[in-house]
């Protein structure tokens, strides 16, 4: 079967710096991928290489088989990716509401009417603010809303960038709860970047190393969780 | 000349102006909030709407429509509909290409449109003055102070109305439509609006379309309020809007109409009781005063939080 997103010997970078260097890695349908590494690896820039910004400048990205590497940012949204980037990125002079509207931008409207009865439901706090300004919100908040209005989307891949910045340890915990739960409801994929790479890969298939712009190491969540090289630099020592 | 009717009657007149300009700074501000830039080329773009006024009207007395309200009509479907497309035009020409280029590029570039623009007309309808009759030749007497009668024209009322109508109509397609969320969305954060699949390319077309539209609606009123046309008359009346958007507070709406006001109620009574030598000194005085008391426009309101 192929994967549903499927990277092979992508290079990219921002114009001469060259950040990613011959990345191949695949997510299968409805799995949980974990992508770690340290600051400046090139994470994010894996992931906004997905979504076409910066383009690639070798190399193949295939999404349900069909090569997307050079399509439009907007097309390949549309054919089913959303985006929770780093630091959030919420419309902070627009209502909790207009920003979920924006994830939906697409949808119809009995079908918007669903997803955002089920995202308050899912972010209740995201209810009691929903006409408040989306900037006046707790870090927390706005990262509950970011998620959130990636799904208004429903998107078939969601990519997710350091979700569990600046949030305490338990709504770290609820928010990946949610995810698990959601790849069963929505039958979701996740590509995850994360600097909790304990929890990250406790709930993955499947993980990632990247190191200086190359995939280093690979395995299933308790195979780089028991690796020595993780252990030693994203686990912070021992157990 | 300090009787109460001849400043009520000067108010109005300079209400009349101020409306004018408030059209033509809802294009600047609108831009501006939203794209970041300033389309300097907007006044050219006005003076091209009102020559599309002209032609559509001559078009339709050649084709014998009779009916005033009908040509009226016509003139401003046809003007609004073609210089929407010299905006769309302008903005993929001149800006689109530069989108990532140094922020001086273009402002060279809309200085080369404007002049591109004049020596079309220029070309096309002539050098010289294009004048019309005046179409609307009603008044209408509100009252009399002191044997003074103070009018209004219907051309004025006119002006009114379709000035209150554009406005409503660009703030609710701002503030209430999907169209406008994108809109406000790129304006924040174009990349995060790409990101959730905007094309911001056409975002940005379009509110360069509608901010047309709003000069288009102002051509058309100079041309039945005024009825005198030259291809050089974009250049001081943008400038002029261009002062009523930054005084108001550019970025925002209702600003570009109140400054667009002030600018005409100041213009105008100062001509009607210091003369016209200085009124433009006594315009872009008022602007300086402004800037120095409020920076950011009377209702600019500073960027509060950047995330
Ligand atoms: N817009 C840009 N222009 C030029 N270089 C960039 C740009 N964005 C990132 N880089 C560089 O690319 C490299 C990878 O950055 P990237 O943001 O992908 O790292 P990351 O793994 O996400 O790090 P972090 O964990 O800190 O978020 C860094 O060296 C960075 O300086
Ligand atoms: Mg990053």
């Amino acid at each position: 079967m192929t994967p549903l997103l499927a990277l092979d010997h992508v290079c990219s970078g921002y114009g001469r710096i060259a950040v990613l260097q011959d990345v191949s890695l695949s997510v299968g349908q409805g799995q949980i991928v974990s992508l770690i590494g340290a600051n400046g690896a090139g994470k994010t820039t894996l992931m906004m290489t997905i979504a076409g910004m910066p383009r690639l400048s070798a190399g193949r990205i295939g999404f349900e088989g069909d090569d997307i590497s050079q399509m439009p940012t907007e097309t390949l949204i549309r054919r089913g990716i959303a985006y929770v980037p780093e630091g959030r990125r919420i419309f902070a002079q627009m209502t909790v509401l207009e920003n979920l509207q924006m994830g939906a931008y697409f949808s119809p409207p009995p079908k918007y009417r669903d997803d955002l009865e089920a995202m308050l439901t899912l972010f209740p706090r995201l209810r009691d603010r929903i006409r408040q300004r989306a900037g006046t919100m707790s870090g927390g908040e706005q990262q509950m809303l970011a998620i959130a209005r990636a799904l208004m989307a429903r998107p078939k891949l969601l990519l997710l960038d350091e979700p569990s910045l600046g949030l305490a340890p338990l709504v770290v915990r609820q928010i990946f709860d949610s995810l698990v739960s959601l790849r069963k409801t929505l039958g979701l994929t996740l590509l995850v970047v994360e600097q909790n790479a304990r929890l990250a890969l406790s709930v993955s298939d499947y993980g990632y190393v990247l190191r200086n712009g190359r995939i280093t190491l690979s395995g299933t969540g308790p195979e780089l969780l028991q690796s020595p090289e993780v252990q030693k630099e994203y686990l912070g020592g021992g157990l | 000349m300090l009787e109460l009717g001849y400043f009520l009657q000067q108010c109005l007149n300079g209400l009349s102006l101020g409306m004018l300009y408030g059209l033509i700074a809802l294009g600047y501000t609108m831009v501006y909030g939203i794209v970041g830039m300033i389309n300097f080329a907007h006044g050219e773009v006005f003076m091209l709407s009102a020559f599309l006024a002209f032609l559509a009207f001559v078009g339709l007395q050649d084709a014998g429509v009779m009916s005033l309200a009908v040509c009226i009509v016509g003139m401003f479907l046809f003007s609004m509909a073609i210089t929407a497309l010299y905006g769309y035009a302008l903005e993929a020409v001149a800006y689109k290409p530069l989108r990532s280029a140094p922020r001086l590029a273009p402002l060279i570039t809309a200085i080369g449109m404007s002049i591109l623009f004049q020596n079309f007309v220029q070309l096309t309808q002539g050098a010289q003055v294009k004048a019309l009759p005046p179409l609307l030749t009603g008044t209408n007497i509100l009252g009399m102070f002191d044997h003074f009668a103070v009018t209004v024209s219907d051309t004025q009322i006119v002006l009114f109305i379709s000035t209150l109508v554009t406005a409503v109509v660009l703030y609710a397609v701002i503030h209430k439509t999907p169209l406008g969320r994108a809109q406000r969305a790129c304006a924040q954060d174009a990349k995060m609006a790409s990101l959730l699949g905007i094309s911001v390319n056409r975002v940005i077309a379009i509110t360069f379309m509608m901010g047309a539209v709003g000069a288009a609606v102002a051509g058309v009123m100079v041309t039945l309020y005024y009825g005198v046309l030259d291809f050089y008359m974009g250049f001081l009346v943008g400038m002029k809007a261009f002062t009523a958007a930054v005084l108001g507070g550019i970025g925002s709406l209702e600003g570009a109409l109140l400054g667009g006001v002030l600018l005409g109620l100041i213009e105008t009574l100062w001509s009607a009781y210091f003369g016209a030598d200085y009124k433009n000194v006594a315009a872009f005085g008022v602007l300086i005063f402004v800037l120095m008391v409020r920076p950011s426009g009377l209702l600019g309101r500073p960027t509060l939080e950047k995330v």
